[in-house]
């Protein structure tokens, strides 16, 4: 029973955290953003400060479409239960499969809803938003095929549990990591990557119509997607080299690290978005290809044992 | 045998359709279909719970065993909900007239099928299977406009030289070596091949690989698929989307990997074709705007990924140990696509029809905001949208996923390679089918507002299908235990593959609960629903930057126009792909001129050097004769001229004429 009571204090732990943070996270990068290009910048809780005022707002409705009420929750509850498939110390608080495709598909669905709510409106600055946030999945998933090819290969199993236990040390490895973190910086839709939503290009993309209520429900799901990939990338690079996690102490320790570097990479991200310009769409295909391209040959490197 | 009440229904439902009435014929007939493939249905369920039974179905000899019935399961699913649906959407084409033609090659093309899958004989093997061409070949141009015919007889021509051909020789070299047409039992070809030498192994195989390729539609042969399936009536191209594929596939499994056998190069070989057919297929799809076509592109590209399980198992099992157990999954990988395949993509074609039922077009820069009025038919097209798309908890989520981890577990680079085509093409389908469901039912226009939803029997039609792949994805329990007595069927594959529970499904350690996955995002979702409940404030429309002239129906996002960019960016594969396509087309094209060419000493013609046949249209402009009429011609020419001189003759004349008769008979009896 002691163990239950571990397990339940690190998926809570877990859940306030994915709860909590990701606005919070948002906030460091606005602030750093502000510094960066020498203004004071709002509080760190304004983007929690915007949401709530979001949630207490009445949306307009511009279409009688079901799809258009709905996406927002179904992205919200799709970004919470890729949130609840991560390892929080060394427990994943719902394990409906803990293995890289799942994981990967269910982050995917909240671009999905995202998409179909666009398209549900009768707009063409959300259709276009809808279309270029599909090119982006549609560039980024052969980099995230790759990844799943190296880092199976190097573990020998799907199974995230199973690589964390059994990945080993390469020089592709180390590469994968660099594509992967390039693959997650791009499908959290940060700028330069931000296409999809680009406020001064097609007005907010598939969010073009989505106002109050609605509209923070989405923003919430974007920031709570944004803070899994990271969560997940961040995991990644900790959980194989910290050795097995047994005691709940030692999984403590695993959590605030993993808090810690969590916190410590939204900054470089905020710093990456204050420097650069947004791309043209057929600038993040071409980047993205010749990103897949690089992708396969470190996968054959994978095979050959590098 | 219950097959002996579905074939027997299926004869019923030909003979009913030959009443005068068209709409009495199409209608009776495809519920006769309807019933016929319900009795499949049932045949699948008695062997599966009673044991494989064999028999004797008017001298055809039939074996239904645990592989047949996975194929027999797809057919009557396919068949039952496409029938349904056919009563209703063939009245689209009464203008035709010819309800008996549409009523007994529908028929014979669900019975062939179900032949093709169940007969213990490779004489009726290749019987069955041209009985089942030719009937689709029927069906294709039934619709009798000039595009439609053109597109049939390449399909026609193109099978005739990939499919028959092939298929003839290989039972010709199976006759050589069982050495009696009766004896031709699968099992006797298998005993037989064991002891053949190599060379007439690898040339039955080669045979047989050919002709499954081209009946499924693998690159290069797939040239035919994408207007086949436009022309065809959509209820019909969802039978040969969702059926006939599949029973190439049955013919590699039952033909190539239990008579003859298998080895890690064919496997290979099959795996990359997977590959490469799957890449090819979706990336066309994704440039496609005709519904049909598109869905069409995606049936290749959904094959490539059947094919590439088959592949993984194939190659994989031979090896042994824990790699044959991956191949084990990569075979029931496949499998199971075939079946999920089968339901959603029969749902989509459906659906499409139910599109063109009420607007009368499948050209999705026309259509949009149909959500509104047809929202049943929208929703079973999100259904399966997100099912071929492998969004979990659909069932396409399932067996993809399947592949991914029998393709990156399998250690092969090459597999492995596969599986990452697999998972980016993925994303590919899931752009597709993004475009096909926004560009149809997104948005809202004034042009469809007054569009009806389409009748019952439609929409019934459509959520069988569109039900089952939830209902699949959510409980794969529900068909994995026929799947994996399936796969135990295949040589030296012992035990189930799967691993699965009530709750969970997977393979090792690897594993997905669908169950718990819907129930935590249902919860999630309904939960947040109900407690932040969106208030909406007033109406609006969409805001258009206060433009005052704009068109609103054109205020959107058309098919064309998704994924411009990605297109250009990848225009050098097209290019490549176009050659291909040029190459294939070029020589159907010149096939094609050749069958013409024989054709038109059948037909009047006056042969100048202006005379120009370039299209079958050309020739059916001309009277046409018969070939019994040209043998009799030149003697009834003479009895005509006889009959015509005879009464305008003078005495004198006639009295010449007969002394002459009579003097050449005196003489020549004189001479002998």
């Amino acid at each position: 029973m002691e163990i239950d009571a571990v397990k339940l204090g690190f998926s809570l732990a877990g859940i306030v955290l994915f709860l909590f943070l990701p606005p919070l996270l948002d906030g460091i990068a606005r602030r750093v953003k502000a510094r960066l290009q020498y203004r004071r910048g709002p509080p760190l809780m304004q983007t929690w400060y915007d949401l709530l005022k979001l949630f207490a707002l009445p949306s307009v409705k511009p279409t009688t479409s079901i799809i258009f009420t709905c996406a927002p929750y179904l992205a919200l509850a799709s970004a919470i239960s890729a949130a609840l498939l991560l390892p929080y110390g060394n427990v994943v608080p719902v394990d409906f499969g803990f293995n890289l495709v799942v994981f990967f598909y269910v982050v995917l669905m909240v671009s999905v809803f995202l998409i179909l709510a666009g398209l549900s409106v009768q707009n063409a600055f959300s259709h276009i938003g809808s279309s270029r946030e599909m090119q982006i999945i549609l560039t980024v998933e052969p980099l995230i095929a790759v990844l799943y090819g190296v880092l199976a290969y190097n573990a020998g199993s799907l199974s995230i549990a199973d690589i964390v236990a059994n990945l080993h040390l390469t020089p592709s490895l180390l590469l994968a990591y660099v594509i992967l973190a390039y693959a997650l910086y791009v499908e959290g839709g940060f700028v330069p990557f931000d296409i999809a939503e680009a406020e001064q290009e097609v007005i907010g993309g598939p969010l073009a119509e989505y106002s109050g209520r609605l509209l923070g429900v989405f923003y919430y799901a974007i920031y709570i997607k944004r803070f899994a990939l990271l969560w997940f990338f961040v995991s990644l690079l900790t959980l194989p080299w910290v050795g097995p996690v047994n005691t709940a102490e030692k999984a403590a320790l695993v959590l605030a690290l993993q808090f810690l570097l969590t916190i410590a990479f939204y900054p470089i991200i905020a710093a990456l978005e204050a420097t650069n310009a947004r791309l043209r769409v057929d600038h993040v295909v071409k980047m993205n290809v010749r990103m897949f391209f690089a992708g396969l040959v470190v996968l054959a490197m994978a095979f050959m044992g590098w | 045998m219950i097959l002996e009440y579905a074939i027997g229904a299926f004869i019923l439902g030909g003979l009913i359709g030959l009443i005068r009435d068209y709409k009495a014929s199409v209608k009776a007939s495809s519920f006769m279909a309807f019933l016929g493939s319900l009795a499949l249905l049932w045949q699948v369920y008695a062997v599966y719970t009673n044991g494989p039974v064999s028999g004797n179905l008017l001298g055809i000899p039939i074996k239904i065993d645990d592989l047949s019935i996975v194929f027999l399961l797809i057919i009557g699913i396919v068949g039952a909900a496409a029938s349904l649906y056919a009563i209703s959407y063939m009245e689209l084409f009464e203008k035709t007239g010819k309800g008996w033609v549409y009523a007994v090659a529908y028929n014979t093309f669900l019975a062939s099928m179900a032949l093709v899958v169940t007969v213990d004989s490779m004489e009726y093997f290749v019987m069955s299977w041209e009985l089942m061409t030719l009937s689709s070949f029927v069906l294709v141009f039934f619709s009798e406009k000039a595009r439609d015919v053109n597109a049939s007889v390449k399909y026609y021509i193109a099978m005739h030289f990939l499919d028959t051909i092939p298929l003839f020789l290989a039972l010709g070299t199976a006759y050589s070596l069982v050495g009696s047409f009766e004896e031709l039992t699968f099992e006797n070809i298998a005993n037989a091949m064991a002891t053949a030498p190599a060379s007439t192994k690898a040339v039955f195989t080669a045979l047989l690989m050919i002709a499954f390729m081209a009946k499924s539609g693998m690159v290069p042969f797939h040239f035919w698929v994408a207007e086949t399936y436009r022309a065809a009536p959509t209820s019909v191209s969802a039978v040969m989307a969702g059926a006939m594929e599949k029973v190439a596939l049955y013919g590699l499994i039952a033909l190539i990997w239990r008579t003859v056998g298998t080895s890690y190069n064919l496997g290979l070989f099959v795996a990359i074709l997977g590959a490469v057919t799957l890449t090819v297929g979706t990336l066309y799809a994704l440039r496609e705007t005709n519904a049909k076509r598109l869905l069409a592109y995606h049936s290749i590209g959904q094959m490539g990924y059947i094919w590439l399980g088959m592949g993984i198992g194939m190659a994989l099992i031979p090896k042994g140990g824990e790699l044959a157990a991956i191949g084990a999954l990569g075979a029931f990988a496949g499998l199971f696509h075939a079946l999920n395949h089968a339901i959603f993509k029969a749902s989509l074609f459906l659906s499409a029809g139910a599109v063109e039922y009420r607007t009368g077009t499948v050209e999705l820069n026309e259509l949009g905001g149909l959500g509104k009025t047809m929202k049943f038919t929208a929703l079973a097209t999100l259904f399966a949208s997100l099912a071929i798309a492998g969004i979990p908890p659909f069932n396409g989520f399932i067996s993809k996923w399947l592949i991914y981890v029998a393709g990156y577990q399998s250690r092969n680079f090459v597999l492995a390679f596969g599986a990452v085509l697999a998972a980016f093409i993925s994303a590919a389908t899931l752009a597709s089918f993004v475009k096909f469901y926004g560009a149809q039912f997104g948005g809202e226009m004034k042009r469809y507002e007054n569009v009806k939803e389409v009748p019952a029997s439609m929409l019934i039609g459509q959520w069988i299908l569109a039900g089952l792949t939830l209902l699949i994805g959510v409980f794969p329990r529900s068909v994995t235990g026929i799947l994996n007595s399936a796969v135990i069927e295949i040589p030296n594959v012992s035990s189930a593959p799967i691993t699965d529970g009530v709750y969970k499904i997977g393979f090792g350690s690897v594993m997905f609960s669908p169950v718990l996955f819907v129930v935590l995002l249902a919860v999630l979702a309904i939960g947040l629903y109900l407690g932040f409940k969106p208030e909406f404030g007033r109406e609006a429309k969409p805001w258009d930057c206060g433009s005052t002239q704009i068109n609103e129906d054109e205020y959107r996002t058309n098919a064309e126009g998704y994924y411009n960019w990605y297109e250009e960016k990848i225009g050098s594969f097209y290019r490549l792909g176009d050659w291909f396509y040029t190459v294939g087309a070029g020589a159907i094209h010149y096939l094609v001129r050749a069958y013409l060419w024989m054709a038109s000493y059948f037909t009047k013609i006056v042969d100048t050097p202006y005379t120009k046949v370039e299209t079958l249209d050309d020739l059916r402009e001309r009277e046409i004769m018969h070939i019994d009429e040209e043998a009799f011609k030149p003697f009834i020419r003479f009895l005509r001229i006889v009959y015509d001189v005879l009464p305008g003759i003078r005495l004198g004349t006639f009295v010449v004429i007969a002394l002459v008769v009579v003097g050449a008979i005196v003489g020549i009896l004189i001479a002998l």
